[in-house]
């Protein structure tokens, strides 16, 4: 209850806020009994105190203390992390099943000398008659990168002696067509004279091919379309060798099967060579019609994904 | 509290404080040794005070210093407000609260400042203080009326 003697200390705490509603209303119910006591009521509202927003503290940065460097935590995701390493699995098995699958892309790399060894598969040759795969584009069997020789050193044969390529008596030198490849004219003729027992003329019957390992050499690019071509020599006349030789359609389209068949291939691969030989074959013969235009020694031909590398 | 919440009670809190100890002390350098001590005192309880306790510890800290510093050394008197505390825009009505304040004793005008400057109800400067809630009442009830017979005595005398 407010009176005459206590107004004051409800003056004072409705000028701090601090009063009731109730007691607000009370407050208002006494000063309009008591009017002169408006004045006193708006002489506490007046004694208050207001910051002055001018004084600041000006020494704060002395109160700031410095803040610990926080290192990154690592907090792993294992699912992130998880769905990142099989991710990253699949790309690995993707690239070595690619890398497994495409052996055949490799550049096969021929050098002098190399032996296949034939020995555990006995190759029969077949009339020539009974493939009738075009002999030109069969018959360079010269793989990409196959670096052939250059002609000094691929012709160098003109005493009839064993080429220098092929450094294995001539006895073992097989009639495959990548034996008759790596030898030069001089020599092919030395070696089909004798062999010639083991190489069949087209339309003769299928002989047995003794195993021998084949040797591939470099063979001079002069040479290359030569290279089915292999004619008996006269002083051999029981010779089976025709006399005006084996044609290029006769000998070759066998030859490429067999020598391919003898490469430790699966038959997509062998397949996949088949048609390199018949793309660098079309290029041996582009670059032999410019090659005389050609002031290099060295020529690369690129057909499709293949380099071949030709020496003048 | 963190050292970052720490840092954010400087940043928002040494303005108030500062002014507060300036009216409490009437002395800016005493002002600053108060909000000195006042910061340095929350940050090594930093671990038990929470930051949204932090202004009403500060002020607590910073009262019992002014007040208490006040008693010991009695090297203060309350004469004139410090310079800081004074600028362009003061009107006369403030210069005259001002001198008013100084007739207030130190207990009293810290009451009258926790009120007027910060916004605390009754409760909460009870809480700040030490005092109980019918103390803060009482005596800040005498502290208006010492306020208002100053501004009614200056109104008569200008």
């Amino acid at each position: 209850m407010i009176t005459i003697d206590n107004y004051e200390e409800y003056l004072v705490m409705h000028a701090d806020g601090e009063l009731q509603p109730h007691e607000e209303e009370a407050l208002r119910v006494f000063l309009n009994d008591h009017p002169h006591l408006q004045n006193e009521l708006l002489v506490y509202q007046q004694v208050r105190m207001v910051p002055d927003e001018t004084i600041i503290y000006t020494q704060k940065e002395s109160l700031i203390q410095p803040e610990p460097k926080r290192g990154i935590i690592f907090t792993p995701n294992w699912r992130t992390l998880s769905i990142a390493a099989g991710i990253a699995a699949v790309i690995l098995i993707t690239v070595a099943v690619l890398r497994n699958g495409n052996d055949a892309d490799k550049p096969v790399v021929v050098n002098n000398n190399t032996t296949i060894n034939t020995a555990n598969s006995n190759t029969t040759t077949k009339p020539a008659t009974t493939n009738p795969q075009p002999a030109n584009t069969d018959t360079p069997l010269l793989q990409e990168n196959v670096a052939i020789a250059p002609a000094s050193n691929a012709t160098n044969n003109d005493n009839n002696n064993n080429n220098s390529n092929t450094p294995v008596p001539n006895s073992q030198v097989n009639n495959t067509p990548r034996g008759q490849q790596n030898n030069t004219d001089a020599s092919r003729d030395n070696d089909v004279a004798k062999n010639n027992d083991t190489k069949k003329p087209a339309g003769h019957d299928a002989t047995q091919v003794t195993a021998n390992p084949v040797f591939m050499t470099a063979v001079a690019a002069t040479d290359f379309k030569k290279l089915p071509v292999a004619t008996a020599p006269a002083n051999t006349p029981n010779s089976n060798v025709p006399v005006d030789g084996y044609s290029l359609a006769d000998a070759a389209p066998e030859a490429v099967k067999s020598w391919i068949d003898k490469l430790p291939l699966n038959d997509e691969k062998k397949e996949q060579l088949n048609t390199i030989a018949n793309a660098v074959a079309y290029g041996i013969d582009k670059v032999t019609d410019i090659k005389s235009n050609v002031s290099d020694k060295k020529l690369t031909v690129k057909v499709e994904k293949r380099r071949l590398i030709l020496s003048f | 509290m963190e050292v970052k919440e720490y840092n954010t009670c400087v940043n928002e809190l040494s303005d108030a404080l500062f002014r507060f100890a300036c009216k409490c002390t009437g002395n800016a350098d005493d002002a600053h040794d108060v909000v000195q001590n006042s910061f340095e005192v929350l940050w090594q309880k930093r671990g038990d005070v929470m930051q949204a306790k932090a202004k009403a510890f500060l002020f607590q800290v910073a009262y019992r210093q002014a007040v208490d510093n006040y008693r010991k050394m009695s090297r203060f008197s309350y004469d004139e407000p410090p310079d800081q505390g004074i600028s362009p825009a003061n009107t006369d009505l403030k210069r005259v609260l001002d001198k008013a304040l100084a007739q207030l004793d130190d207990q009293a005008r810290a009451l009258v400042l926790l009120k007027d400057y910060e916004g605390y109800r009754y409760e909460e400067i009870a809480q700040i203080t030490g005092l109980n809630d019918s103390q803060v009442k009482v005596y800040l009830h005498r502290a208006r009326k010492v306020l208002k017979d100053y501004l009614v005595s200056m109104e008569h005398v200008l």
